[in-house]
């Protein structure tokens, strides 16, 4: 059976309306693309170069993942190996510190949904000093003031940490790039392959957990 | 849902301050004169702040180290390690890899489907073979045992046709040095030495053949009828009343030689050798393009 001509005439312009968009698409602009065609070709002077920019940035997110500088440390190599050994598959669709940390986002979940199954933060329980939070002040402490706040300030960033490790990974996740790591909500999108409304109601649910064990702890 | 629950879904909008100015005066408004929900978004404020203060945790000054360590450990992987990878981890070689495998084992079936079934057995190892009683190194005598064959087959339509196994048929074979008599079997040296010495049969992988049929008439008849489809003739036919046996004396072309014992295979048990008797027949000879051999067809005792 014959399309009749509207048919026909839709389609046409719906090729090319496809036509037009993907003549004007182009790749988001990433600084890194010359360093990491240079990987892609050999040259391991190149990863070290991205190394050298993202490591610090991986290493924290890999120690919030996992709460401990020993697993981190760990976390963040496996992080960096799996991004040298996978570099070949990397596209350039997006930006390539926004596919690293994807890489690091996943590896620091799993990691700390293994670590979770093997009792690892159970074991290490809250931290020392429970009862001495009693004292801490309601108001957060400003850490550049005098010794007392800068100790309120460790002990504060501690039950944060806690209250973090406490976190579901999906939510976790999600703290960590927006409210620690400060990516976008379009990144965290497209990092978690995410609707944003979705990173957003997360994020929500992720930061009123938190909010309730700092009520808790420090009321 | 209460105007709390409400005021407390959207928090996130009011703290990043993405909601219309309607909206936020509204929020503002209610804050206002309900000191729980000001007091929970106080919280809530708190919470991001301390959770957008956390300190940035330094990783330690050997890490670049123990990384440049762990990339060269992968840089040097073995050859074992990149077959395992292109068959397991890559995402896309398995399928390549599973297709070239395939191919393989295709053509390795197809050019062992294709080859004679002789060149099979020759290839193979030899279950029976010639053997040499005695051996003589250094002076020791040597009497040679009767030449022994083996037509193994595997019945069925498109099965293999006979494998056909003798040693004598290999050409490397050192034959020993015969003495003019054999003890045991009474053979005069020549005979034994006829025994020994390749024949035509065993360069073509071909001996004269005997069916051992319950319904032999029908097992030589049959053998008339395939014959020209083989290319091959009947060059003569004796009947031998007093050992209740056929003799039929063919010529075909040799790499006819698997189909003919594949047909009379399903007439009867085949052996190699079409008998002594009085009139013992000749080893299998080269007749111009063909293979000339005697087929006995016996009932069976």
């Amino acid at each position: 059976m014959l399309a009749s001509p509207e048919t026909i005439l839709g389609g046409l312009c719906l090729i090319l309306v496809n036509l037009l968009l993907a003549s004007t698409y182009r790749p988001e602009e990433d600084e890194d693309r010359e360093t990491v065609k240079e990987c892609v070709e050999g040259n391991r002077d190149a990863f070290n170069i991205l190394v050298e920019k993202y490591y610090r940035r991986i290493y924290n997110l890999a120690y919030r993942f996992v709460g401990d500088q020993e697993e981190a440390n760990d976390l963040a190599q496996d992080i960096f190996t799996a991004a040298y050994q996978n570099l070949k598959r990397f596209r350039g669709e997006s930006k390539f510190s926004t596919w690293l940390f994807q890489i690091a986002t996943n590896r620091g979940k799993n990691r700390f949904k293994y670590l979770k199954r093997r009792g690892y933060f159970a074991n290490k329980g809250p931290s020392d000093g429970d009862e001495d939070r009693e004292g801490l002040p309601r108001e957060l402490p400003d850490s550049t003031s005098n010794p007392e706040d800068l100790l309120a300030g460790k002990e504060i960033q501690k039950i944060v940490q806690e209250a973090i490790d406490d976190l579901e990974p999906d939510h976790k996740e999600i703290v960590i790039l927006r409210d620690i790591e400060g990516f976008s909500y379009e990144e965290i999108a497209r990092m978690l392959n995410l609707p944003e409304g979705t990173t957003k109601s997360r994020l929500h649910r992720a930061r009123m957990v938190v909010k309730e064990k700092l009520k808790k702890v420090l009321s | 849902m209460s105007e709390c629950d409400q005021i407390s879904g959207m928090f996130l909008e009011l703290h990043e301050g993405s909601v219309d100015s309607e909206t936020r005066s509204r929020c503002y408004d209610h804050m206002n004169k309900c000191s729980c929900c000001r007091e929970e978004f106080q919280w809530y404020s708190d919470a991001v702040k301390a959770l957008a203060g956390l300190e940035r945790v330094s990783p330690p000054r050997d890490f670049m180290v123990h990384l440049d360590r762990r990339l060269d450990a992968v840089s040097s992987r073995s050859w074992l390690d990149f077959l395992k990878d292109l068959t397991l981890t890559a995402p896309r070689m398995p399928l390549p890899a599973g297709m070239a495998a395939l191919f393989c084992i295709v053509l390795i079936g197809y050019s062992l489907f294709r080859q004679p079934p002789v060149e099979l057995a020759r290839h193979s190892e030899t279950p029976v073979s010639a053997e040499v009683a005695t051996a003589e190194e250094g002076g020791k005598s040597i009497a040679p045992a009767p030449r022994r064959a083996t037509i193994t087959t595997m019945g069925g339509d498109g099965a293999l046709a006979p494998a056909y196994y003798s040693s004598l048929s290999n050409p490397s074979t050192n034959l020993p040095r015969i003495p003019l008599t054999t003890p045991e079997s009474g053979m005069s040296g020549a005979q034994a030495a006829h025994n020994l010495l390749p024949t035509v049969a065993d360069r073509l992988g071909a001996d004269n053949l005997t069916v051992v049929s319950s319904r032999p008439e029908e097992a030589q008849e049959l053998l008339k009828r395939i014959l020209p489809g083989l290319q091959g003739t009947v060059v003569r036919e004796d009947l031998r009343p007093s050992a209740r046996e056929r003799l039929v004396r063919i010529i075909i072309p040799p790499d006819a030689y698997g189909s003919l014992t594949r047909a009379l295979v399903d007439h009867g048990e085949i052996e190699s050798g079409a008998g002594a008797g009085v009139d013992p027949p000749k080893p299998v000879q080269e007749q111009g393009n063909g293979i000339l051999l005697y087929v006995r067809f016996v009932k069976p005792q």
